[in-house]
């Protein structure tokens, strides 16, 4: 095994960490009021925390990409947004099992879902428009651009159980006013801790997709055979005889 | 118990499927890097 290829300590973290973590969610007690279905709480709170992490690595990269124009910072907002595209997913789709199991339905035109689906699109259009454009250069500036705005959602996204009355609960966590029992609030934060892990090896290797990816872009653009439109001459004008 | 079951398969299973899919188009792009140089 090469360097590249040899397994990291940073995945042999990850798997070891989402195990405990999953381990601790089915051990965690039941809540009185909702029984097993409260144990989607161990999933649904990383999944969206590992979305406003991405979009905001995403937001930094475009930022300090457009400050530095050093491409290595473009590959890593693309590469976690792609990251945070799986993760908010997971979280919408996870969240409507949730809904299913407590409020009876798996969608409602509610703040908080409405504004992560359409968060969750951007997104999406995020990794479109980063397709779209071949040239490494332009990529990089015009989805930078979007990065940086893409974030912007985050604020009503989070905001949105205070600002407007919603059947979606308030903030889970909310540090000054916990008010979880310790081996519930225990499995949570393992969870989060887990799946943030799992996001920082998910991250080191979709980057080393995206220089290989960038590499393999500017090797076939170097090599020296014809291009189209090559066997087109300009016409001269003259004698013309 | 049903939700939580379909719940934590999905996520379980989505990152799970993110990492094969992943892990197949590095290999890839390893082997096409290997064979430019």
């Amino acid at each position: 095994m090469t360097s590249r290829t040899r397994p990291a300590w940073l995945d042999v973290v990850a798997l070891v960490a989402i195990l405990g973590a999953f381990v601790f969610a089915m051990a965690s007690p039941r809540i009185a009021s909702q029984g097993d279905a409260a144990r989607m709480l161990f999933i649904h709170v990383p999944t969206i925390w590992l979305a406003y992490l991405s979009f905001s690595v995403t937001f930094v990269a475009s930022v300090v990409y457009l400050a530095t124009r050093k491409l290595r910072w473009d590959l890593v907002a693309g590469s976690s947004a792609e990251i945070g595209v799986v993760f908010t997913s997971v979280a919408v789709i996870g969240g409507m099992i949730w809904g299913k199991a407590t409020w009876n339905v798996y969608w409602t035109w509610d703040a908080r879902l409405t504004l992560t689906a359409i968060m969750l699109f951007v997104y999406i259009g995020y990794l479109a428009l980063r397709r779209a454009i071949a040239d490494p250069e332009a990529r990089a500036r015009r989805s930078a651009v979007l990065g940086i705005l893409g974030l912007v959602q985050l604020i009503p996204v989070h905001f949105s159980v205070t600002w407007w009355r919603t059947l979606h609960q308030t903030n889970t966590f909310r540090p000054r006013d916990i008010q979880m029992d310790g081996p519930i609030l225990a499995a949570l934060l393992t969870s989060v801790f887990a799946f943030t892990v799992v996001y920082a090896a998910l991250l080191r290797h979709r980057y080393q997709l995206a220089q290989l990816e960038l590499e393999a872009l500017e090797a076939a653009v170097a090599v020296d055979g014809p291009v189209a439109g090559d066997a087109v001459t300009a016409p001269t004008f003259g004698s013309g005889r | 118990m049903r939700y939580v079951v379909i719940g934590y398969t999905l996520t379980y299973g989505t990152l799970l499927g993110y990492i094969v899919w992943l892990g197949r188009r590095l290999r890839l792009a390893r082997k096409r890097a290997s064979g430019r140089t």
